[in-house]
């Protein structure tokens, strides 16, 4: 008899709702709140930059990521913020061939800032290249990310899987990767295992001419290519180049 | 995972609101239910293995924590037993189908969510006992209750649909 009764049951069950169907809202409302959700997520864990940024101590902020499941939320951890503290050290007088850190990392921004406003193309391979994305430059999730043969816009394929950006995919891919997971994208193989379109974009974006770029090779002994890689990559660093921009970098 | 979130709330979205409607017992607390599930789910996407799993778990967890859905949910009003009977249109089955879900909606939510995990979705009493974070014994004794409550009310409901009959003659 119970046995009866439970059958029924299971029938009656998937009977009742048999006609339910999503409605066609369902996805684009879900995908809506998500986000709104991330974005909020983000916000309270990044809340601590603001507070870097006046000059208060963020904990913690040796790892890159932070605040989230394993140790790597959505969040991020702040970039070194200029002190304004009176117990920091008085910046040094005169014009600074090594700037002081918070000169190099406001100077980064603002290289950065200006690389923003080039080309729609260049925009997209900056973002990758966010601030944030400084801050973990050199961690080992990057440098499994881009060591196997992963670009752009595999970070950006990734974190459409992941619901993350593509700063974000590249090192949570590349922490994956370093556990011997497997990805859910596989490297795009048409594209260059190797770019060092960041740097060039930090040059171009000071307004440094293919004239500045012979120049410098000349100063640095090398090819005009590898001294725009290495002007970046100083700007990128807060450095002041020898050859004076055209235009302010930030 | 390997998909993306939209083609799992695209490929899973109706089934999983099938049982949200189980669930609840409500199409529209249903809807809720199961957006407000996913929406959570969205940020976790990438570290969640099973997301059918992790949406049921998360929905019958939802709607055993009386307190916690209803405090989020302030406009929440029952809907009185004579809204859930379907009338005028003639159909049987569905006046039936309504009467499930009317009998469901009448056991308490965690019986409720152990009935439909059970007989629904099939799933065993050791999972359903680690997903909802209770004891094997705990899911046993809410399983009979739930089920000779069911059958009271379904007992119930056919007797007077024999009545009704009897005096129609």
């Amino acid at each position: 008899m119970n046995e009866t009764f439970e059958q029924r049951l299971r029938q009656d069950l998937a009977a009742a709702v048999e006609e339910v169907r999503a409605p066609d809202g369902l996805t684009p409302a879900v995908l809506r709140g998500g986000r709104r959700r991330l974005r909020r997520r983000r916000a309270l864990v990044t809340a601590p930059v603001a507070v870097a940024a006046a000059g208060a101590v963020v904990a913690g902020a040796a790892g890159g990521w932070g605040g989230g499941r394993d140790g790597r939320g959505d969040g991020l951890v702040a970039a070194p913020a200029p002190s304004t503290s009176s117990t920091s050290p008085a910046p040094s007088e005169g014009p600074a061939r090594e700037p002081a850190p918070g000169d190099r990392a406001e100077r980064a921004a603002g290289v950065a800032a200006a690389a923003e406003r080039l080309t729609r193309e260049q925009e997209d391979q900056l973002r990758e290249q966010s601030v944030r994305e400084l801050t973990a430059s050199g961690s080992p999730e990057l440098a499994a990310w881009f060591g196997a043969g992963y670009v752009y816009d595999d970070a950006v394929r990734l974190g459409e899987v992941w619901n993350v950006d593509a700063a974000e995919a590249k090192v949570l891919g590349g922490e994956d990767l370093l556990a011997g997971r497997t990805l859910p994208v596989s490297p795009s193989p048409e594209l260059p295992r190797t770019s060092p379109g960041w740097e060039l974009n930090a040059f171009t974006a000071c307004g440094y001419s293919p004239a500045d770029a012979e120049d410098l090779a000349a100063r640095w002994d090398l090819d005009t290519w590898d001294a725009q890689v290495e002007a970046g990559s100083r700007l990128l660093a807060g450095e002041v180049l020898p050859v004076v921009p055209p235009r302010p970098c930030s | 995972m390997e998909g993306s979130f939209e083609e799992f709330v695209t490929a899973w979205g109706g089934r999983l609101l099938r049982t949200a409607v189980l669930l609840t017992g409500d199409r529209a607390e249903a809807e809720d239910l199961l957006q407000d599930v996913l929406e959570r789910l969205y940020p976790r996407w990438r570290t969640v293995q099973d997301p059918p799993a992790y949406v049921r778990t998360a929905m019958s967890r939802a709607v055993t924590d009386r307190w916690r859905w209803r405090s989020r949910r302030p406009r929440q009003v029952p809907l009185a037993d004579h809204h859930d009977v379907a009338v005028g249109d003639g159909s049987v089955h569905r006046a039936q189908r309504e009467d499930l879900l009317a009998h469901l909606r009448r056991l308490p939510p965690r019986q409720r969510a152990v009935i439909v995990l059970r007989y629904y979705e099939d799933w065993s009493e050791e999972r359903i006992a680690e997903e909802l974070d209770v004891s094997r014994g705990t899911v046993k004794s809410q399983a009979s209750k739930g089920l000779a409550r069911l059958r009271e009310l379904v007992e119930e409901r056919e007797a007077g649909q024999r009545r009704e009959g009897e005096m129609s003659r």
